[in-house]
């Protein structure tokens, strides 16, 4: 019990010393990283529509190919069966 | 719907600010008022919590920017050629410590969650956490050799004296 409460007391002590006064904003950083967040913001739409965009033009493109190449269907015999007697 | 944002987000920032760049400061190692590292780190992690501010969902935005800021100096971690600081409050730490220090003691967040934070296990931080307090109660000592002390094997290969000055008395 004793062993908790010097622990304790030592994690007091450096809180303290971490508990120093706070430094002043400078007036900049805020707008600054709104700056900052808008084009992050923007990059990400950006990249995302991109994303979707190409998506969208695979999609079309399969269906697309798929009507018209008919991958589902059995190809025609390209053999004949050996004709020997 | 963007204007809304940039005017919550301005609140929070204006409320919020001091005591993030306080916790910057701390972790970077930077005296209060000269803490250009601090300062970057902090724009760069408002900048972030500003970008996710529609995917917060009731997240603290608070949390969010702290946790960013723990984030990027706990990596710097494995980055032995950045300079160490000098001046500041907990400039004789390494970033590990620091992180751990400020996140334990400062910020008040729980073992558990510290350590689901940086990705390390509970025993781990409760350790970093008992040897950074230890470092932090010796007076002024210069201890050169800190930050490029391999984290993982204190005792791999070294007789015992080899850690003994660290530990000192708990």
């Amino acid at each position: 019990m004793s062993g908790r409460g010097r622990r304790d007391h030592k994690a007091a002590e450096v809180r303290r010393m971490l508990e120093t006064d706070r430094p002043a904003v400078p007036g900049d950083l805020v707008p600054r990283a709104t700056e900052l967040g808008v084009r992050l913001l923007h990059r990400r739409r950006a990249v995302h529509r991109v994303l979707w965009t190409l998506l969208f033009v695979a999609v079309i493109v399969f269906t697309v190919w798929a009507s018209v190449a008919h991958p589902w269907a059995a190809p025609p015999a390209e053999t004949t069966p050996p004709l020997e007697w | 719907m963007d204007r809304r944002r940039a005017r919550e987000f301005e609140a929070f920032a204006a409320g919020a600010g001091g005591r993030l760049l306080h916790v910057a400061a701390l972790l970077t190692g930077e005296p209060p008022d000269a803490a250009p590292r601090a300062q970057g780190l902090l724009i760069t992690a408002l900048a972030r919590t500003y970008a996710d501010w529609d995917r917060l969902r009731g997240e603290d935005p608070y949390d969010r920017a702290r946790q960013d800021l723990a984030l990027r100096v706990a990596r710097t971690a494995w980055h032995p050629w950045r300079r160490r600081p000098t001046a500041g409050v907990l400039a004789r730490l390494g970033p590990q410590e620091r992180v751990v220090l400020v996140l334990r003691l400062y910020e008040g967040v729980a073992e558990e969650q510290t350590a689901a934070l940086i990705g390390l296990p509970v025993e781990r931080v409760r350790a970093i956490c008992a040897r950074a307090i230890s470092t932090m109660r010796q007076q002024p000592v210069l201890r050169p050799s800190a930050g490029a002390r391999a984290v993982g094997s204190p005792d791999a290969g070294a007789g015992p004296g080899a850690v003994q000055p660290r530990e000192a008395r708990s």
